[in-house]
């Protein structure tokens, strides 16, 4: 039971996520691989899902002002080639 | 509808264009990074022409293929998209103004559209009930404006 001296990171949320078949189907199989609950899995592959977008959020932000720092035609080329990968995807 | 075409897609002057354009520093990086995030979300976009307003920046498009950035103020055509579970939509306050137009062609009235105030009973229904919707559920407004005694060219 939740006491309120357990940290909020600790408290748990049951919630009903849709997922489709082929993901369900991996969800499982990597479960069944590494002995873990399929619960257990798909909170660390949503953990490290949000760490990565954090992530790439961070290479965004500091590749952008590499971008409108640069000087060089070449660096602004480059790094703008980069950027618009980035903003538009590849 | 397509989809926004990726990068690499783009016709390379289309790339330097935007290259050049995002070197303008009256473009947040913030609101670049909200782009950025939009175009994660694999967005459907309209065929012909279309905008989206990103606060410091409207980002403009042709079908699958981004063209511009428009500083804000600047004003753009086409229709208005926001983005609601990966699909792109319009603006429900765009899509009032753009109704409103539509309404004053087809009954030959052109003069300018009165304003919509947030507090505008219509403007509300309009938010809540139409604004998951798209740009083809004009009439709907027209119907909502019928029930409610509305006229849009009213001053």
């Amino acid at each position: 039971m939740y006491n309120g001296a357990m940290p909020a990171s600790h408290k748990v949320v049951r919630q009903t996520v849709g997922l489709p078949a082929d993901t369900a189907r991996q969800v499982r199989s990597l479960a069944k691989q590494r002995r873990l609950s399929a619960n257990r899995v798909i909170v660390e592959l949503v953990e490290e899902g949000i760490e990565a977008q954090k992530r790439k959020q961070k290479e965004f932000f500091e590749l952008a002002e590499r971008f409108r720092a640069a000087t060089d035609p070449e660096d602004v080329a480059r790094l703008g080639d980069d950027l618009g990968r980035m903003v538009f995807g590849h | 509808m397509p989809h926004l075409e990726t990068w690499q897609k783009l016709p390379p002057a289309i790339r330097q264009h935007l290259i050049d354009r995002m070197r303008d520093r009256h473009i947040s990086i913030a609101d670049l990074n909200e782009l950025r995030i939009w175009v994660e979300s694999h967005p459907l976009v309209p065929e012909g022409e279309w905008y989206k307003d990103f606060a410091s920046f409207k980002i403009c498009g042709e079908g699958p293929y981004p063209k511009t950035f428009l500083l804000s103020g600047q004003p753009a055509e086409g229709e208005s998209l926001c983005v609601q579970g990966g699909r792109a939509v319009e603006k429900p306050t765009v899509t009032r103004a753009v109704t409103v137009a539509a309404l004053q062609a087809k009954s030959g009235d052109h003069r300018p559209a009165r304003p919509i105030r947030r507090n505008n009973r219509l403007a509300q229904v309009f938010d809540h009930k139409l604004m998951r919707r798209t740009i083809s559920d004009r009439n709907r407004f027209l119907k909502v404006a019928e029930r409610l005694s509305y006229n849009p060219f009213e001053r």
